[in-house]
């Protein structure tokens, strides 16, 4: 035997990773060698020097970071996943359907269909509510009448191209919607009431919560990126109330969301101001409530384009709408993001007063 | 307390903070050891949370052939290897002091006694990363670790013969890098 071999049965011995007769046969070469007993000395103090070497500790926990940036791996994977031919898959793996309990599979795609119902609910809901006084729609030119979900630019666009689309922009909404819901609750407006901002109260029920009973979210959702303001615009009522506005982005190509009504007014902005200011916010609040907030999906230099295109619009200081603590916030988004703006009308137009007496044609029940 | 199966069960039934729980249980552990393998305590961080993330995405993947933490370590040590293998850092001795971690086993020793340790202990871990990042892992797995040879050759991947092998010259070559550290000890 070499003495390469004994010497690494001599650290094996040591080790404890011998069997019964190599352990003998190396009690014997120890007894006899003295420059094999200084070896078996010098690895145990090898040992010991790496041992005693301190001990590193974590200061905080890494459960909730773990779990955050897992989730949003999960999401990313499942959103791959949808998109990639089912041919593709290896033979090895089993189909989704088969495999029943695989609780990512089945959880996203309900995410995403309770924020299409929950947006929809809203939006039956400011229907119901505030707009009874409202000139009648305009017969929509072309394309849907639903203006509570996106449209794609292109109305020829093929089934399969227009829903990976919506897709794609819902899901942005929804994550845009899920941290705004998490920082700016509004109190949903009472039926038949003009929707007055309150300062949230500890028993009202917070919007994340609804939300959440909605869908399978976990605990907590991570902050998201400083949240943009919305650039607010005075137009003409007929680009509120006969979605002339919506037309417009229509023919100019771009893709839009518009958001439910009640969110894009800060209450809790406004319980930030002092008392003195409040009132005053209230009341500017209530006679600008005719408004909408749409989500651009788009740069802001066709934003721009888009408004110059609108007669007699003037922007509006973001303070006015939002109130201080708000004003902090980006008025520009980020590259990436879609720009933010809401369009505002001081008064329904006078059209629409008879219309105010009439019952609303085919809405859902109100609230 | 629930063991590692029940929380892996739980974990693939949906329950993240069962995950959590795991998490929790193994994160020093973990850290500890990574600091080690890749030299330092900000790239240690990063391969912990990354390992842990990775082990969740894929936890229904896990066989279940070794244990737990077996399996987790494993992608640990691969993640950690490749960041070690892109950062190369280069320990010196004054950088070793810098990875001094918080509690020295020695909790009260007089002042000369304490800083002996600790320079003893910054070459120790100097002469650490100066070994190759194969004897080096394979060193922390079995002495810090505690892990037995079982264990290591599922880590990694490699059969028992050539880790007895290999744990022994990385032995050898730690021992010539602290011959006088060494020589005083037996002493």
């Amino acid at each position: 035997m070499s003495e390469d071999t004994r010497e690494e049965l001599i650290s094996a011995y040591i080790d404890g990773e011998v069997s019964p007769e190599e352990r003998a046969q190396v009690e014997a070469w120890l007894a006899e060698s003295s420059h094999l007993r200084q070896l078996h000395d010098e690895l145990l103090a090898l040992r010991s020097a790496v041992q005693s070497l301190s001990e590193h500790k974590l200061e905080r926990e890494l459960a909730p970071a773990v779990l955050r940036r897992a989730e949003h791996s999960v999401l990313r994977r499942t959103m791959a996943d949808d998109e990639a031919p089912r041919a593709a898959l290896p033979g090895s793996i089993v189909s989704w359907w088969e495999r029943g309990a695989s609780w990512r599979r089945v959880m996203w795609p309900a995410i995403a269909l309770a924020a299409a119902l929950l947006i929809l609910v809203f939006d039956a809901g400011r229907r119901g509510e505030q707009e009874v006084a409202r000139a009648p729609e305009a017969p929509p030119a072309a394309g849907p009448a639903d203006s509570s979900r996106a449209r794609p630019a292109a109305e020829g666009a093929a089934p399969a191209e227009r829903s990976g689309t919506m897709r794609e922009l819902e899901k942005k909404v929804e994550t845009l919607e899920m941290r705004r819901q998490e920082r700016n609750f509004a109190a949903p407006a009472e039926q038949g009431a003009q929707p007055q901002l309150q300062a949230p109260s500890a028993d009202m029920p917070k919007a994340t919560d609804r939300y959440r009973a909605r869908s399978s979210l976990p605990a907590s959702v991570p902050p998201g990126p400083t949240e943009q303001a919305s650039q607010v615009y005075q137009v003409p009522s007929g680009y509120l109330y006969g979605k002339q506005f919506e037309n417009l982005l229509d023919q100019k190509k771009i893709k839009w969301v518009r958001l439910p009504e009640g969110q894009a007014l800060g209450a809790d902005a406004v319980a930030d101001l002092p008392l003195a200011q409040q009132e005053a916010q209230r009341q500017k609040a209530a006679a600008m409530q005719n408004q909408a907030t749409y989500y651009l999906f788009t740069t802001q230099k066709n934003v721009d384009d888009v408004l110059s295109a609108v007669p007699n619009n003037k922007k509006l200081p973001a303070v006015e709408l939002y109130g201080a603590a708000q004003q902090q916030a980006p008025l520009t988004a980020k590259e990436g993001e879609p720009v933010k703006i809401t369009i505002v009308a001081p008064e329904a137009p006078a059209e629409a007063a008879p219309a105010a007496a009439a019952p609303a044609p085919a809405e859902p029940p109100q609230r | 307390m629930k063991d590692d199966a029940q929380l892996i069960d739980e974990a693939c039934s949906g329950n993240s903070a069962a995950f959590g729980q795991l998490v929790t249980k193994y994160q020093d552990r973990l850290y500890n050891t990574l600091v080690h393998v890749v030299g330092s305590t900000d790239g240690a961080y990063d391969a912990v949370q990354d390992a842990f993330v990775q082990a969740y995405v894929k936890l229904d993947t896990f066989e279940r052939a070794s244990g737990f933490y077996t399996w987790l370590y494993r992608i640990a040590f691969n993640l950690a290897v490749s960041r070690r293998r892109r950062e190369r850092p280069t320990v010196s001795v004054e950088q070793a002091r810098e990875l001094l971690g918080q509690e020295p086993l020695d909790r009260d020793p007089p002042p000369e006694a304490r800083m002996e340790q600790q320079e003893r202990a910054c070459q120790v871990r100097a002469a650490m990363g100066r070994l190759s990042d194969e004897h080096r892992s394979i060193l922390v797995l079995r002495e810090i670790e505690g892990c037995a040879y079982e264990q290591i050759a599922l880590v990694l991947d490699l059969p028992i013969g050539t880790i007895r092998s290999r744990l022994h010259r990385a032995r050898l070559q730690l021992r010539d890098q602290l011959k006088e550290i060494l020589q005083e000890d037996v002493k």
